[in-house]
């Protein structure tokens, strides 16, 4: 399961990555006289309702979804471990104030928050992104605590301080090396939400704005001629779900692999 | 400690975090790059027009004061007017409110009624192809996209097939029954309307199935994977050697110590339910929050944004307060965590 979870995402990120420069025909360039025509040797998937090529807009979106995937995770990631690391390290009232402002901003399913935070900025894929990745970062956060609080009993962590080792040497070199699994595991578990949410995003118009090729907004146009005209909708829906399927399977790999090393070293 | 002291705690900790849901609503309020008052007199209006409406509101004093009105002012259930239709917020909530709880609940019972048993046979003939059948529904509800399915499930059985009724919760030319819950289910079935009691469940079945999928998907993974593990412990195995029919064994011992970390997921997949609820009633029209939520972000009413966005936290740490003292309930070693 894994391997096929892995292959598909390899295919994707080649895709994400080389496709554009191999597409021939441009995502955005309308060929008004060619409009809703059905998949076609010129137009394998279609045109959509301003003629535009929907297999072109297909491989153009994959480098945006992942790239747009990669990056909330890396983000988010990066603040919550910051975070998490300095609350179980240095624990008490920073540990606490954390752990408050994490259940906070968990309160909120993370769509809902997402929308609120989309509302208030400018609709863009720029802040849509920067939304889901304020919804997201509290559950790294969690993860990075919890590791801290269990790591910094370690002997190992002893001998450094002892050694003289400054703090934040201790915390980078012991601390979150030995942490990243558990948050590995859980990031290549939620990367499909996440691309998931922005594709929800853009298709009620908080995302991507026209004429860019994003899924989640490619659906949203070929809604209304989703019975007669079906590619323009279903190829990018598609789209979404093989990509999100790839991050799911190899997340599951994923945490097989980890989690038996995860018990070895607690 | 006991379960009264754990709920104590429990809600403690929830009626502290709500503040935090308040707090958190506030300042993104305030963060609205837009100036609220400009927005409100328009942009030509004089500057000490506007420096005095802003006093007026007291959109001028230190942002905690604000915070404390704010505060006082959601005690009094003020959560602003709505650009969108003119109307105090909390009177569009009260309204839209029931719709969301029926279709929640709907979808709930569908996933609960759709999952577990799937769950069990998929632990029970794992591998073999009734397994793998259910793995690729699971997998299905992780990954595809729940506009798209509800668009299409919609599109086929609406426009192409005529199965079902179209969107929202009745039909246009129905009447809705008196208003006793606010919910048109049980409402039409207290008032012992028949017609339109059947009108309203052929209007509930696509959403409530389409939300409930995810949910179904979820509590299949995991009922499979408790019970799979459950099925490896010892007392099973007695129960098998003291020479007990495989259904009593899977039903009466196994089931019943495998639904604990299901519970959990029923609750931890209700902040999705909320979450898929918002994309399934924009696309079917169901009057609830959901749709309220995705109308007011569309017309950027940020009263109306925020508003729904406080309640719906709300509803889900309360949810999740619930889960907890029920799981605490069925598990008393929780308690002591």
């Amino acid at each position: 399961m894994t391997l096929a979870g892995g292959a598909i995402f390899i295919a994707f990120v080649l895709v994400a990555l080389a496709g554009p420069l191999l597409v021939s025909q441009d995502p955005i360039v309308q060929e008004l006289g060619r409009r809703l025509s059905p998949p076609s040797h010129d137009h394998p998937f279609g045109t959509d309702s301003l003629g535009r090529d929907v297999f072109s807009r297909v491989i153009h979106g994959a480098r945006i979804s992942v790239v747009s995937g990669i990056a909330v995770i890396t983000a988010a990631t990066t603040f919550g471990i910051a975070a998490g690391m300095i609350a179980g390290w240095r624990g008490g009232w920073w540990d606490e104030t954390l752990m408050r402002i994490t259940d906070m901003f968990l309160a909120f399913p993370s769509l809902v928050l997402a929308m609120a935070i989309s509302a208030i900025l400018r609709p863009n894929l720029t802040n849509a992104l920067l939304a889901i990745t304020v919804t997201a970062w509290p559950a790294y956060a969690r993860i990075a605590r919890a590791q801290a609080l269990t790591l910094r009993a370690r002997d190992y962590v002893e001998a450094a301080r002892a050694e003289g080792a400054k703090e934040t040497t201790i915390v980078a070199r012991h601390l979150i090396p030995n942490a990243v699994a558990p948050i590995l595991v859980q990031a290549t578990l939620d990367i499909g939400g996440i691309i998931l949410t922005t594709a929800g995003l853009s298709f009620i118009g908080f995302g991507a704005q026209p004429p860019t090729p994003e899924w989640g907004l490619m659906v949203s146009d070929g809604r209304r001629f989703l019975m007669e005209q079906w590619w323009i909708a279903t190829f990018p829906a598609l789209a979404i779900m093989f990509l999100v399927l790839g991050f799911n399977l190899m997340g599951d790999g994923v945490r097989d692999l980890l989690d038996p090393r995860l018990r070895k070293l607690t | 400690m006991n379960l009264l002291s754990f709920m104590a705690r429990r809600a403690g900790l929830t009626v502290f975090v709500l503040f935090g849901v308040t707090l958190i609503t506030f300042l993104l309020s305030h963060v609205v790059p837009a100036d609220p008052v400009v927005a409100y007199l328009g942009e030509h209006a004089p500057p000490d027009l506007v420096e005095k409406v802003r006093h007026q509101i007291g959109l001028d004093r230190p942002l905690p004061v604000q915070y404390a009105l704010y505060l006082r002012d959601l005690f009094h259930g003020n959560l602003g007017i709505s650009i969108m239709d003119n109307r105090p917020v909390r009177q569009d909530l009260a309204q839209y409110l029931p719709a969301t709880v029926e279709l929640s609940t709907a979808a709930m019972l569908v996933a609960i009624a759709i999952g577990i048993p799937t769950g069990v046979v998929s632990a029970l003939y794992k591998d073999r192809w009734p397994d793998q059948v259910a793995r690729i529904f699971a997998l299905g509800g992780t990954s595809l996209p729940i506009f798209y399915v509800a668009l299409l499930l919609i599109g086929l059985l609406y426009s192409r097939l005529g199965i079902l009724p179209g969107p929202g919760q009745l039909s246009v030319y129905t009447e809705p029954p008196p208003h006793i819950t606010g919910m048109v289910v049980p409402d039409a079935l207290l008032s012992g309307d028949w017609a339109v009691l059947g009108d309203a469940l052929r209007h509930l079945i696509l959403p409530a199935v389409v939300l409930g999928y995810y949910s179904a998907a979820l509590i299949t993974r995991m009922t499979r994977g408790s019970l799979l593990e459950v099925l490896r412990q010892d007392y099973v195995r007695t129960a098998r050697a003291k020479g007990l029919g495989e259904g009593r064994v899977v039903l009466g011992h196994a089931l019943r110590n495998a639904l604990l970390p299901t519970v959990t997921v029923i609750g931890l997949t209700y902040g999705g339910l909320l979450s898929g609820a918002v994309l399934t009633e924009t696309i079917f029209s169901w009057p609830g929050l959901g749709r309220y939520a995705t109308n007011s972000v569309i017309s950027v009413d940020i009263p109306a944004v925020l508003g729904v966005t406080l309640v719906i936290a709300f509803i889900y740490s309360l949810a999740n307060l619930l889960v907890d003292v029920l799981y605490a309930y069925l598990d008393p070693q929780i308690r002591y965590t």
